[in-house]
């Protein structure tokens, strides 16, 4: 797992539920102001990155304002 | 000074009762007053025996007209009226009226209890407003003195220290509509209540009072007492168990005694938040008398009876008290001297940490109407097996005798899940099952998941051989994932799982639910 497989997984996630972001500009997309993903959508990301990657991570780190971005949250899945 | 009080006397009663506690307390400090009625013949007995002057005006005249009408009948009855205070307790007098009357140089105080405009120079509602909704800022002048809140309740001075103690029987139900009220409207409960043996009813009318043909028959008949305007309640309030009527002044009265009661609104003034009248230890009130199911108030009235100690504990436990003492209190604010209210009313919410942002608490039985109001909202109760809204009669006689333990959780300190569980052996096997649902705060999913952990671990701590069996509606997407994230499985048909689930939730079928178990072993994270 490296970062280029996360930001692909991320991208590909969010085109899927109607989201497009520019390959350049997805590190700096905030999922949570923008709001385009509800709880279902939140919790579905959470168990993909975890049977994709085998990396959990916890709602309450999704929601963490530091991990907004989804950059951020790229380095603390890296850093599990 | 002079205290001349201007009273509608077609608005029920209560306006002019709670008029007549303020002139007492003005009298016994030394001021004299005098009352301005609307004439009204159904009320003579009552004028003729009314311990101050009264002056009969014309009723129903615009508020230009009435003021006129005042002044003359004031100035003609005492001179000049620049050194008078004028008490308005009236709906159809508002700002006009009271500016009307301030141009004669007299001081205006206005008894409010609908949230109205006013320019008078002080306000008096006794309403507990825990909504916040009744903010009179917008609604008076600058220099305008409120006189807000349950401190300043108007009560007959023998409230400072009645205190309700109930029949012997434990089954006296008073019944009550007030000084006035159509009593057709609640005939078919009476007639009811009168025929059941299980308990004795008292009923009480006021001078106002319609429609009673009924109640002489069902007094000839020796199934009820009846008792025509008595001059007060209280002794009826001491020595009923349960009050059933219409909230007006009575909410105050019945708080001040302490005094159990099931209550319904008959007009605006008489529908209240919740909250506040929880506040208040008024637990149990029906709302509008037209959506009142007679069957379901029946229930309420038989459980609250045979709940009568955890049902005074409740009233007694409240955090705002009635001490009787507001007509006193304001009397002294009108004559200038301090009135600094020394009450602390604070309900502490004494809460235990789950992390930063979570903390819980057991239910308590306080907590009856949080709870329902938040079963019944309707992005709870549509994904439930019973979606149909629980009536108060019904969850009265669950609540106290529920075998769930139930428990509310604070998100940033508000109280945001009500969350439970309850243990059940099926084949001797143990099983948990439970719930949840919101307040009127929508958490995040990032809250919900954590108060689900939460429940799982403290649960499989305290019954470490149990499993936990539910049922999900099929349409709630965002909680069939959930359950999954948090480790639950799909229960096979005919698996004990599966047999157990049927037997817990017998109202929900497969075709509209799943069916999952989570074992305590599987539970990862």
């Amino acid at each position: 797992m490296n970062s280029a497989e996360l930001k692909s997984f991320f991208s590909d996630f969010l085109e899927q539920r109607g989201v497009e972001v520019a390959e350049g500009d997805i590190e700096q997309y905030n999922f949570v102001e923008e709001g385009a993903l509800d709880s279902f959508e939140l919790l579905s990301m959470i168990l993909q990155i975890e049977s994709q990657f085998g990396v959990k991570v916890t709602p309450s780190e999704l929601m963490d304002e530091s991990n907004a971005q989804l950059g951020a949250l790229i380095n603390t899945i890296l850093a599990k | 000074m002079r205290y001349l009080f201007r009273v509608n006397t077609y608005q029920g009663i209560g306006h002019l009762m709670r008029c007549r506690w303020l002139a007492t307390a003005l009298q016994s400090q030394g001021q004299s007053c005098c009352f301005f009625v609307d004439k009204n013949t159904d009320l003579d007995a009552l004028f003729d025996s009314f311990p101050f002057d009264i002056v009969q005006l014309e009723a129903d005249l615009a508020e230009k007209q009435d003021a006129q009408q005042f002044i003359s009948s004031a100035q003609s009855k005492i001179g000049d009226l620049s050194s008078v205070s004028v008490v308005v307790d009236n709906y159809q007098l508002g700002a006009q009226w009271e500016a009307d009357i301030k141009k004669s140089g007299a001081r205006v105080i206005a008894l409010d209890d609908i949230h109205r405009t006013h320019s008078a120079d002080v306000v008096i509602d006794q309403r507990l407003d825990l909504s916040g909704e009744r903010n009179y800022s917008a609604l008076v002048t600058q220099e305008t003195s409120l006189l807000l809140g349950p401190d300043y309740t108007l009560l007959n001075p023998v409230y400072e220290r009645a205190v309700n103690k109930g029949s012997l029987a434990g089954n006296n139900v008073l019944i009550s509509l007030g000084g006035g009220g159509d009593w057709s409207q609640i005939e078919g409960l009476v007639q009811k209540l009168a025929e059941q043996r299980k308990v004795s009813l008292t009923v009480i009318v006021g001078p106002q009072a319609k429609n009673i043909h009924y109640l002489h028959q069902l007094q000839s008949s020796g199934l009820i007492e009846l008792v025509e305007s008595p001059e007060s309640l209280i002794e009826y309030y001491q020595r009923c168990d349960l009050f059933f009527g219409a909230l007006g002044t009575s909410l105050y009265e019945l708080a001040a005694t302490l005094t159990p009661a099931l209550t319904f609104a008959l007009a605006p003034n008489q529908e209240n938040d919740w909250r506040s009248l929880d506040a208040l230890g008024h637990f149990f009130h029906l709302g509008n008398l037209k959506h009142i199911d007679f069957d379901d108030v029946m229930q309420a009235i038989y459980a609250l009876l045979d709940n009568l100690v955890a049902v005074k504990a409740m009233r007694e436990a409240a955090p705002v008290r009635i001490d009787g003492q507001g007509a006193k209190r304001i009397a002294r604010f009108l004559n200038g001297e301090d009135i600094t209210l020394k009450t602390e009313r604070s309900q502490s919410d004494e809460c235990l940490r789950i992390n930063d942002h979570l903390s819980y608490r057991d239910v308590i039985d306080q907590d009856i109407n949080l709870y329902r109001n938040a079963r019944n909202r309707p992005n709870n109760s549509e994904k439930m097996t019973v979606t149909q809204d629980v009536k108060l009669g019904e969850h009265i006689k669950w609540w106290f005798n529920n075998q769930r333990h139930s428990q509310i959780l604070y998100y940033q300190g508000a109280p945001t899940i009500v969350m439970w569980h309850q243990l059940v052996r099926f084949d001797e096997q143990e099983y948990l099952i439970g719930g949840w649902f919101t307040t009127d705060v929508t958490p995040s999913f990032d809250v919900v998941t954590a108060a689900l952990e939460w429940q799982l671990q403290q649960t499989f701590k305290s019954h470490p051989n149990a499993a936990w069996i539910a049922v999900i509606n099929k349409e709630n997407k965002f909680v069939n994932l959930l359950n999954q994230y948090l480790g639950f499985q799909r229960s096979r048909e005919h698996t004990h799982y599966y047999l157990a689930t049927q037997r817990a939730f017998p109202k929900a079928t497969d075709n509209d639910f799943n069916f999952v178990h989570l074992e305590n072993t599987k539970m990862e994270r």
